[in-house]
């Protein structure tokens, strides 16, 4: 019997599709990442299946843990979906992580998928509106944008940040993005750019908020013992944490302080047994440009109210003290909802194993934040080579 | 208890709930704290408060007419979100008064009453 204070869990491949705009369905789209990421693994080792996925309003489409293991081969497994909105993709990470350090599996797949642009802004918003309360929130027509946007709001209040300095993570984001050829969104912009951009739900703008994408991604873990089957240079998971705040960012004590993402990264550097500033690079949750900054804070990059410094200083640039979102984020790279926790996953296992070519930074510790439903359920993930 | 909130609501009363323990408010009211799990008692909110936050909503499929504001209204120790009728953008500051206003709803709604807020004072 192994002993389970040391039973780690590895991730032993990683595939991710094409994000974007996608002509292909849902599973499709699966079948492109899974086909990557069974380049280095024997599928058929592959015992359970988690997926995760936001929505059934844009394929009408549920079921897709049995979906998914019919297209991959795998009847029989367990498999099913996982939910948090968004979270979705960390979920099922943090659920085959779980399957794994329990002894139950040696192998399992997380899966995140999203078929989103057959739905116009309208219906997309709509569905997206259902991570939010139902009384407070749905039925005053609080979209999840103008959420972001009233945090946005008292945040700048509250610690003089301008709007400019949203915008800053934006440019930052495209950046990054430029050199990420599955990336949604190939595009330098500008503060300027951003700042005339149109208004979704004021002060945020149509260059603060991340695209509406299709895409898919598949990372596989397995115990210490079946990790080495496959490859000399697995990927660590050293934490995998959730926490959950309320539903409805007015019942918040503190507005402008994630604390399900700080109770989750307080959890994960615990776990981990590492600090802040141990970690060198972070994959973060910037479904809007201010969710960034509202990040760094709750992870310990900076003080509380000096987020937007951190920015603007460029420590979060890559070449920066931390480079954050080195993918593009959910704001370039883009995000099909359900997939984007495992995004933030795939690039990372890029960047540990060196081969994120020409956006490739020098880091052995990452950190990834993952959150559904504005903050209300907190994923993190701490990987290290 | 969402039950609870919109029959008090149609009665002209705003009802949370307060936790004996920790004292903590929320809304709509439940039988448990979210905080520490204790049982909680009911409180009545005043009608009047003051904002804390605000947006101006560009895109949404909930609402024929574009744009409009919401906000959180903080009521005593509660807070409470919901669409302020009678300001744009620009009219708001954070710090302003509104006063929250039931309405009766037609028969048809699912929701025999629901309320909005009133922008009644400006802090500038």
């Amino acid at each position: 019997m192994e002993n389970r204070d040391a039973s780690l869990c590895y991730i032993v491949a990683a595939g991710m599709s094409k994000i974007g705009k996608r002509e292909e369905d849902g599973v499709e789209l699966f079948v492109e990442a899974f086909n990557e990421a069974t380049n280095t693994i024997e599928p058929r080792d592959i015992e359970a299946v988690y997926v995760g996925v936001q929505s059934e309003r844009y394929e009408h489409q549920i079921m897709y843990g049995a979906l998914v293991a019919e297209r991959a081969g795998l009847l029989m497994r367990e498999a099913y979906r996982v939910e948090a909105c968004a979270a979705a993709g960390a979920l099922a990470l943090h659920t085959a992580y779980m399957a794994v350090r329990s002894g139950l599996y040696k192998v399992a797949m997380a899966v995140g998928l999203e078929k989103m642009t057959s739905k116009n802004t309208e219906e997309v918003t709509d569905s997206l509106m259902s991570a939010s309360d139902y009384y407070l929130d749905q039925l005053n027509g609080i979209t999840i944008p103008a959420q972001y946007a009233m945090l946005a709001r008292r945040y700048m209040h509250d610690f003089g940040a301008k709007e400019e300095d949203l915008c800053l993570i934006a440019v930052k984001n495209h950046e990054n993005a430029l050199y990420n050829p599955k990336a949604h969104i190939q595009r330098r912009i500008t503060v300027e750019e951003c700042m005339n951009s149109r208004p979704v739900a004021r002060p945020l703008k149509l260059l603060d908020s991340a695209p509406i994408s299709d895409g898919a991604v598949v990372v596989v873990v397995a115990s210490e013992e079946a990790a080495r089957r496959y490859t000399d240079t697995p990927v660590r998971i050293l934490a995998s944490t959730v926490s959950s705040d309320t539903l409805s960012i007015s019942q918040r004590r503190d507005l402008t302080w994630p604390r399900a993402v700080h109770s989750a990264a307080e959890k994960a550097y615990k776990q981990a047994r590492l600090k802040p500033s141990d970690i060198q690079l972070a994959e973060v949750h910037d479904c809007f440009t201010i969710n960034e900054i509202l990040l760094y804070e709750a992870l310990g990059f900076a003080p509380r109210g000096c987020g937007y410094i951190l920015a603007r200083e460029g420590e979060t640039q890559r070449g920066g003290k931390i480079p954050v979102n080195t993918s593009g984020g959910l704001k370039a790279r883009g995000h099909p909802v359900g997939a984007s926790g495992l995004a933030q996953i795939y690039e990372i296992c890029q960047q540990l194993t060196k081969q994120a070519g020409k956006r490739q930074v020098d880091a052995e510790k990452a950190i990834a934040v993952n959150e559904g439903g504005v903050n209300s359920t907190a994923v993190v993930h701490v990987l290290a080579v | 208890m969402s039950a609870e909130f919109l029959s008090a609501l149609c009665e002209g009363r705003i009802l949370a709930s307060k936790c004996g323990e920790c004292g903590s408010c929320s809304l709509p009211p439940r039988r448990r704290c979210p905080e520490c799990g204790a049982e909680t008692g009911y409180v009545e909110l005043p009608h009047r408060g003051r904002i804390i936050t605000y947006s101006e909503i560009h895109v949404s499929a909930s609402r024929a007419e574009l744009p409009y504001v919401v906000a959180i209204a903080e009521l005593g120790e509660a807070r409470l979100p919901g669409i302020v009728r009678n300001a744009r953008y620009e009219d708001i500051a954070i710090g302003d008064e509104i006063e929250v206003i039931i309405e009766k709803r037609p028969s048809e709604s699912p929701l025999s009453c629901w309320y909005f807020f009133r922008l009644t004072k400006q802090k500038r």
